[in-house]
């Protein structure tokens, strides 16, 4: 019955934000577990990635709540109109916000490199560098796909 | 009548003709066709207490089943709407079945608007509901449609 199967769609609305949450709150563990309070450039890069994720997860968070309060029961004309409103309002987030942040998180890593490098054996070291290019690409072209395929559905509703 | 009881009344009688607007809208696709429709009875329940009579409770229901497939987001490729040609069929009806595909797949190409309207047009919904499902004057719905049978009959007969 469909009451009984909202909660299942709503959780698979929430993915992407419990991933970002559960990476937020590994990289705050991981912040305590290494004391990374006693190195100034640890905390500086630490705190990068996780500023820059709390960021995104806010805004995406109010952004998603824009979209709830659009009222589906107002005439289709009306409704699209509205709905073209919100996906050009959210245009900043895609072209601007996103990007900045996703460099502010890179940077972050960037600077954590060096503490890696000397805590780390060169195999564990190595292994941990070229997993993380491949995350950061892997993410990149997820974002790019995401962008691309609102952008599309923009298009397609000012048709 | 209480609010559950309403509902799933609201629901026999109406998830047919959300269903067949949905599987029109996802190109045929079942699975996506019955997210969104789940989504729809969502949203129905939401907007149960709003619900006044001031429109019939298909201009309701129709309303809110097409405001949420236009946020549909085209997630992978969508199946060419089609419909099985049994072989032992006479060749009059196989023409008729090669002529609903070629028109399915011409109103694939229409925009989100567009394919709204033809789609209720199809399940014979009267026009002056559709007129106030889109939000739009029963005279500009008639010019509107007229265009949209021109442009689809030309994209029929140039295959």
């Amino acid at each position: 019955m469909a009451i009984s199967k909202s909660k299942h769609l709503k959780k698979n609305q929430l993915i992407g934000q419990m991933v970002l949450i559960a990476t937020v709150m590994i990289l705050v563990a991981f912040f305590f577990y290494i004391s990374a309070f006693n190195s100034e450039i640890v905390t500086l890069g630490l705190g990068l990635m996780i500023s820059s994720l709390v960021l995104r997860i806010i805004v995406e968070f109010f952004s998603l709540a824009k979209l709830r309060r659009l009222s589906v029961i107002q005439e289709v004309s009306s409704y699209k109109n509205a709905l073209i409103s919100y996906y050009k309002s959210r245009q900043w987030i895609h072209y601007l916000l996103t990007p900045v942040l996703f460099i502010l998180y890179f940077v972050g890593f960037a600077l954590l490199l060096p503490s890696f490098k000397q805590s780390l054996s060169p195999g564990f070291y190595a292994y941990v560098l070229y997993s993380s290019i491949f995350i950061f690409l892997f993410f990149a072209v997820f974002i790019g796909i995401h962008v691309k395929r609102e952008m599309k559905m923009l298009r397609e509703l000012e048709d | 009548m209480k609010n559950e009881e309403l509902f799933h009344r609201v629901y026999r009688e109406n998830y047919p003709k959300v269903i067949s607007l949905c599987l029109g809208f996802v190109s045929g696709d079942r699975d996506k066709a019955n997210d969104l429709a789940q989504e729809t009875f969502i949203r129905v329940w939401e907007n149960l207490g709003s619900f006044r009579n001031e429109a019939s409770i298909s201009t309701w229901i129709y309303r809110i089943t097409v405001n949420t497939c236009l946020t549909y987001k085209t997630r992978k490729k969508d199946l060419p709407l089609t419909t099985d040609l049994v072989e032992e069929e006479s060749a009059d009806v196989q023409k008729t079945e090669l002529q609903f595909r070629a028109m399915y797949r011409c109103i694939d190409t229409l925009s989100q608007i567009n394919k709204s309207i033809i789609l209720l047009e199809l399940d014979q919904v009267p026009q002056q509901e559709i007129a106030g499902i889109m939000g739009m004057s029963h005279e500009a719905l008639r010019t509107r449609i007229h265009r949209i049978k021109s442009q689809l009959s030309k994209c029929v007969k140039n295959g």
